[in-house]
């Protein structure tokens, strides 16, 4: 009983500590002790889920964790508390203002309160006015610095992201209207649990279309091609814990949403693939579109923005492979937050130290830097997919899966994207971590600073080498809310 | 349902207006007017949670948030669309495509269809910022329209969170407005393109 009266805390306590930010000092101690809490609470119900097996509800079953939300809170928990560390450590080097801090802390807790809305809602209608919060929430977070550049990112993410997510409220509307065969109780028919036992009730041309606004609109907020436009602008303009936060974690949200209509949709359609097929082949475009921008980009930032829409293409055609294909889309997206948390955590301070994110006048940051030079270094190794890192195995899987379902324009797609994005970054990885060094002063780090980066990079490489069973199982559990399994 | 019908003909009718102004002042009266209209809509199902609801959509969408971008628009001194990207004699020609297509969609929801076509439309082709929030605000306006068609069966909470999301986004846009003006001096959309590739 006492997980379900603990499920709303993790939507109320980043609320009531952003509240607090506006009127103590030190607001960013005070945010990571917050953070740490919630988290921390997080935990404790991702444990108790995943070892009793039973899915918690509260507030009258609009909020549940299942395996699937289980799942994506574990992510969080990871890449979240470690973004809120990093805060702290590249804030403190940056020229903002307190107040422009404890402005900081307070859009990022109602931010973490409005991610943890999208996880926990049980509720068609709930999860998109979570998703539409993180918008609101986030727009002021590109613009901390108040440049012009950060303004205009600020402004494109707003505009393209609200029309965006609003479409997914006409794709909800929709689904909405599709249920008008069900005789029912009017409160609880939207809810995701209500909707998946009766998902064969519903007029399915008008879920058909329902789907496609729903994927756009989701699909806008989590950068897949050719929906992908506010993303390189804004991970590259915002404060680099912003991007980290943006990158490892929020554009996930898109697709933790996407993955929850998939299986309404397919049972409904009788397994049609009609879902499937869309996804797949969206995420296909979305890796070809963004190796081309991948291979000719000079910024560090951009580059890795550009690397978000590629592995988010990754993680939609691993979903639209269906069956294994969503597991390994599951454990791809895992590699990817922490990958990419590494990268921007390294980029963030590599940019700082050399004052640009120009790739050209970034050199030997092995020797200038050593603890973020590596960073960076692991970092784009594997995000290419380089051999004892995690990416390498989730991406492994897929062409196994790919081959085994004689997926063949996938696969192609797939080889085709990533080997572009293999040269493309891995020539700019070589030169920008070795050779003569050429500007930025020269430091050897904090004991902090070390330990975030080391912390990241066991995991990254332990889980290319040592796959835990109890964290397998998890995976398959979570895919097979996906899959529609029981 | 004859006012219904009324209401719906009276905003298809503000739509076509909508699409050829150019003055700032009269896009801020055209929305209020919608606003006064998509409150009407709840309010004529005459019992007490529509009707409350179709209160608090009149002071929010009628009188509250015009009043605010008209203030807005004065702080950043911005009274004319300029150079639209598809001109003001073109757009409602485009209008009438815009109609035709939607009551070829569904003739019973060919209203908000219509509205959100024409949202969308004029979001994406003004350039000055002011009326992108504007024609984003016409665009929801239209969702939700086809909302209250389509979905009859949203809780009224839910309705209420949707009103008041959408209504944080666009508090969001008039800040950023500002933000922007103060830095740039200026709120043409289209010279903020200094982020490529």
């Amino acid at each position: 009983m006492h997980a379900s009266i603990l499920l709303p805390l993790l939507i109320i306590i980043p609320v009531f500590f952003a509240l607090l930010a506006k009127w103590i000092s030190r607001t960013l101690e005070w945010m990571l002790i917050g953070v740490t809490l919630t988290l921390g609470i997080a935990f404790f119900l991702t444990f108790t889920m995943v070892s009793t097996n039973q899915v918690i509800y509260s507030f009258s079953r609009w909020l549940f964790l299942d395996h699937l939300s289980a799942y994506y809170l574990f992510m969080m928990i990871l890449v979240f508390w470690m973004s809120s560390l990093y805060s702290l450590i590249y804030f403190k080097k940056s020229d903002l203002s307190a107040s422009s801090l404890s402005t900081f802390s307070m859009l990022w807790l109602l931010s973490m309160s409005a991610v943890m809305l999208v996880l926990l809602s049980n509720h068609v209608v709930l999860i998109w006015v979570g998703l539409e919060a993180t918008t609101v929430f986030t727009t002021f977070l590109i613009a901390l610095h108040q440049s012009k550049k950060s303004l205009e990112a600020m402004w494109k993410y707003l505009i393209i992201c609200s029309l965006g997510v609003a479409f997914a409220l006409i794709g909800t509307i929709l689904l909405a209207a599709s249920t008008h065969g069900l005789d029912h109780n009017m409160e609880n028919v939207l809810l995701w649990t209500n909707l998946k036992t009766h998902a064969t009730l519903l007029d399915t041309s008008l879920l058909k279309i329902a789907f496609i606004f729903i994927f756009v609109g989701y699909g806008t907020k989590s950068g897949l091609a050719p929906m992908h436009t506010w993303l390189p602008d804004a991970h590259s303009q915002a404060p680099s814990p912003v991007s980290a936060f943006f990158s490892g974690f929020m554009i996930n949200t898109g697709i933790y949403c996407i993955a929850r209509f998939i299986p309404i949709i397919e049972a409904a359609t009788k397994h049609s693939g009609f879902a499937l097929q869309f996804v797949g082949i969206m995420g296909a475009i979305s890796i070809m579109l963004a190796a081309i921008f991948i291979f000719f980009q000079t910024d560090l930032k951009r580059l890795l923005a550009y690397s978000s829409v590629e592995h988010m293409g990754i993680i939609a055609l691993g979903l639209g492979l269906g069956g294994v294909g969503t597991s390994v889309a599951l454990f791809h997206s895992l590699n990817h937050s922490v990958c990419k948390t590494l990268s921007f955590f390294s980029a963030g301070r590599i940019g700082q130290i050399y004052e640009t994110h120009d790739m050209k006048s970034i050199s030997s940051t092995i020797n200038v830097n050593p603890v973020w030079g590596v960073g960076l270094l692991v970092g784009l190794l594997a995000l290419i997919g380089m051999a004892p890192f995690s990416i390498f195995m989730s991406e492994l899987q897929l062409i196994k899966v790919a081959v085994g379902t004689r997926s063949w324009l996938y696969l192609v797609v797939f080889l085709v994207g990533t080997s572009i994005v293999f040269i493309g970054i891995l020539r700019q990885a070589i030169g920008m971590s070795f050779g003569k060094i050429k500007g930025g002063t020269v430091e050897i780090g904090k004991p902090v600073e070390y330990i975030l980066v080391i912390l990241l990079v066991i995991i990254i490489a332990g889980l290319g080498v040592f796959m835990p069973e109890s964290l397998w199982g998890f995976i398959l559990k979570a895919a097979s809310v996906v899959n529609g399994v029981k | 349902m004859q006012f219904a019908q009324i209401i719906m003909i009276l905003l298809i009718f503000l739509n076509f207006w909508i699409l050829g102004v150019s003055r700032i002042r009269s896009y801020i009266k055209i929305l209020s007017y919608q606003g006064v209209l998509i409150g009407l809509i709840p309010i004529l199902r005459l019992n007490l949670e529509m009707v409350t609801l179709g209160i608090i959509v009149l002071l929010l969408k009628a009188i509250i948030f015009p009043r605010l971008l008209l203030r807005m628009s004065k702080k950043i001194k911005a009274t004319k669309e300029e150079k639209p990207y598809i001109s003001l004699a073109l757009a409602p020609l485009l209008g009438a495509l815009f109609l035709l297509i939607a009551s070829r969609i569904s003739y019973e929801l060919m209203t908000p269809i219509f509205i959100i076509i024409v949202g969308f439309f004029l979001t994406i082709t003004r350039r000055k910022a002011i009326n992108q929030i504007i024609s984003f605000m016409i665009f929801e306006n239209g969702i939700f329209i086809l909302g209250f068609t389509m979905a009859a069966h949203f809780p009224i909470i839910v309705e209420m969170a949707i009103l008041l999301d959408v209504l944080a986004a666009v508090s969001v846009m008039v800040l950023s407005l500002d933000k922007i003006n103060q830095t740039f001096t200026h709120t043409d959309v289209d010279k903020l393109d200094s982020l490529k590739g």
